[in-house]
This record gives C-alpha cells, sequence and structure tokens, in this order.
C-alpha cells in the first residue's frame, strides 16, 4: 500500500511556512503538489466562510488527489494532499499539528508568517503522520 | 539588560502557565501574582534600559575614562539641558523616585511596551482561541477580549463594553487588577499619570490579539482615577 502524503503548513501571506512529503513519493509529483496546493488556497477561502469550524474537510480535487484544508483561528491554513479518503484520522492529525504549532508559536524568537525551520518540528511530524495517516 | 525576547518569553510562560486546566503542557503552574510582580519590574526596568541605551551610547563615545565616572560627568554636561532633573543620577541610584518627565524617553518605552503587548497578543489568541470555532465578526472578536483574554490575565472581566457599531469600542474595567496596589501620595490626578506605563502593556495585547484575526487597530488607554481604566479600540482597516 502505498499512500502518500503531502503536508503543508501555509501562512496569512500565502506563502508556505513548512512542507514535508510522508510516505513513499513518486517522482513526477513533487513539484505538482505545491501547485495543487496553491490553486486550492481560493477555495479555502471560500469555504472558510461558510462554516465556523476549523476543519474543512475535502475542498477540492485534483485527478488522483484530494486537497484537505484545516484553518487555524489566526487564518494560518494546514493543508494536505491525500489519495486515500479518512476524514477522522486527518482531522485527528490536523489537530495534533495545530497543537503542534502552537507551540512553535509560544516560543519568543520565532515571529508569526516566517518559515518553521526547526528539526523537532520536523521530526515531531513525521511521528504523527505515522500515528494517523498510515 | 532585559531585550523585548527574553521579556516576552517570561510573560508568555507566565501568561500561559498561570492558568488552572486549560495547560496542554504537563500542568505546571506559576503564582499568578509572579505576573503583577513582573509587569511593574517590567516598566521600570525598560525605562532605565532605554534611558540607558539612550543616553548613555550618547555620551559614552565622548570620553575614554572608565565608564561610569565618563558617563555621569559627560551626561550631567553633554545633557544637562535636555533632561529634567529627576534623570541627573546613574539609573542605579534613582530607582522609581523621580519620574522622568522626559516624554520622549517615554514614547520609546510606550513604543517598546506596546510592541511587547502586540507580540504577547498574537500569540495569546492563537493559543486561547475557542477550540473549533471560529470568530468572523469584529464584535465577536472584542467580547472574546473582554471576556477570554481578560479572565485569563486579570481574572475577571471587562465591566462595560460599549460600541458605536462603527469601528469604535470602549471597554472599561472599574478595578483593574494591576492598579489594585498602586497609591500615590496625593493620590488622584499625579497617581493616575505615573499609572500610565503599566496600561500600554495591555493596550498591546488587545492590538495584538485583534490583528492576529485580521483587524487592524489603534488602542488608547486611560485612566481618570486609579483602579479604574479605559480601554478605546478604533478599528483602523477597512474589513
Amino acid at each position: 500500500m502505498s499512500s502518500t502524503y503531502y503536508f503543508a503548513i501555509v501562512g496569512t501571506n500565502d506563502s508556505p511556512l513548512y512542507e514535508t512529503e510522508l510516505g513513499v513519493q513518486r517522482d513526477e509529483s513533487k513539484y505538482l503538489n505545491q501547485f495543487i496546493v496553491h490553486a486550492a488556497l481560493d477555495l479555502v477561502d471560500d469555504a472558510q466562510f461558510m462554516s465556523t469550524a476549523c476543519y474543512l474537510k475535502t475542498i477540492d480535487r485534483y485527478n488522483d488527489w484530494n486537497v484537505s484544508a484545516y484553518v487555524t483561528p489566526s487564518n494560518t491554513r494546514l493543508m494536505l494532499l491525500h489519495e486515500t479518503k479518512a476524514d477522522d484520522a486527518i482531522r485527528l492529525f490536523f489537530t495534533d499539528c495545530h497543537e503542534l504549532y502552537l507551540k512553535t508559536l509560544l516560543n519568543p524568537f520565532y515571529e508569526p508568517n516566517t518559515p518553521i525551520q526547526s528539526q523537532a518540528f520536523d521530526i515531531k511530524v513525521n511521528m504523527l503522520a505515522k500515528k494517523y495517516l498510515f | 539588560m532585559s531585550n523585548p525576547q527574553t521579556v516576552t518569553a517570561t510573560a508568555n510562560l507566565l501568561a500561559a502557565l498561570s492558568l488552572d486546566g486549560k495547560d496542554s503542557a504537563g500542568d505546571r503552574q506559576v503564582n499568578g501574582s509572579a505576573l503583577e510582580l513582573l509587569i511593574s519590574e517590567l516598566v521600570n526596568t525598560l525605562t532605565l534600559t532605554t534611558q540607558e541605551t539612550k543616553w548613555g551610547s550618547e555620551t559614552a563615545a565622548q570620553s575614554d575614562e572608565p565608564k561610569e565616572e565618563g558617563a555621569v560627568e559627560a551626561r550631567t554636561l553633554a545633557d544637562a539641558p535636555k533632561r529634567s532633573t529627576g534623570a541627573r543620577s546613574s539609573p542605579m541610584v534613582s530607582g522609581w523616585q523621580e519620574v522622568p518627565d522626559n516624554s520622549e524617553l517615554m514614547e520609546q518605552v510606550y513604543v517598546k511596551l506596546e510592541l511587547i503587548g502586540f507580540r504577547i497578543g498574537r500569540r495569546l489568541a492563537e493559543r486561547f482561541a475557542p477550540p473549533n470555532r471560529r470568530l468572523t465578526d469584529t464584535l465577536d472578536i472584542v467580547k472574546f477580549v473582554c471576556k477570554d483574554i481578560w479572565m485569563l490575565m486579570f481574572n475577571r472581566q471587562i465591566d462595560n463594553l460599549k460600541t458605536n457599531h462603527r469601528g469604535i469600542y470602549v471597554l472599561q474595567d472599574n478595578k483593574f487588577k494591576w492598579f489594585l496596589r498602586m497609591s500615590g501620595n496625593n493620590g488622584g490626578a499625579a497617581a493616575a499619570r505615573r499609572a500610565q506605563p503599566y496600561i500600554w502593556l495591555p493596550c498591546g495585547i488587545i492590538r495584538g490579539v485583534l490583528d492576529s484575526y485580521g483587524v487592524g487597530t489603534v488602542v488608547i488607554a486611560e485612566t481618570l482615577g486609579l483602579p479604574q481604566c479605559t480601554f478605546q479600540i478604533k478599528v483602523v482597516s477597512d474589513a
């Protein structure tokens, strides 16, 4: 079962703060992932005003890929590209990633809306992905 | 020397830990009075360090003598016309007896305090936002400030909220927690004026919370009698 995921955190000015590929990757999709997520940002904006929940489920589809989004109160978007449908697991993954993001924010040396470069963050995201998505 | 990041770190830590039951980071708790003590020291330290860096650095370049003597001497000579009598001695001695009337100094302190509050506010908003529900209406956000943020920081809510529904909100707190332990010799207007720096930090915090929701604002605070203070929020952006 080769399930692959692409996870990105997008800041308020639409630039990515963190990106990672989880699982086995196919070569041709590396650049495509960024394009798909970027295009889906508009749909996130639309869906955002439809509901007041943080987790907006699957908002877009591109060929085989589904795009799911989660919007934090300060309008930072967590986006996940996935092939399989797993709403609950993805929601839990997003919630835990949100908590990780909060911990990053609490670091006074981290300026919001700048790329997250901490290795610890990277390791923890991978652990969460292993826990919920695989 | 305190720098804004260390100060923000401590303030963040205290703000995040000094509440019961909402802590997901292992239930460590800090005595709430630590925040009050921090704040009173914060204002004082920032004033002194701003004074030192602004006037200390100008005079340090002028003399080769040991810093203390040179600094004090050069300061009295070169800066006497600029400074009020209150700031004549070295910072270690003056303490807080003389309130610097130097408005330029206080303006710098205002900018720093407000900026620190802004950074804290942004993080507070994200950390303590109501879970799984996003606030869209500006009035809702202001109510969130009045109820949740005030409850977190001061363990009580804002007493009175007024709005003209066109972008101006007035928040009135009749027993502002940080003022409860302050008293001036003559009371009244003089004490209120000296208490001004202590409400600049909450101004910044309110502005930070609103900014994190995308609402650009200008927040002004004033106090008429000591335990009472009023914050006026003016929405600047067209959202």
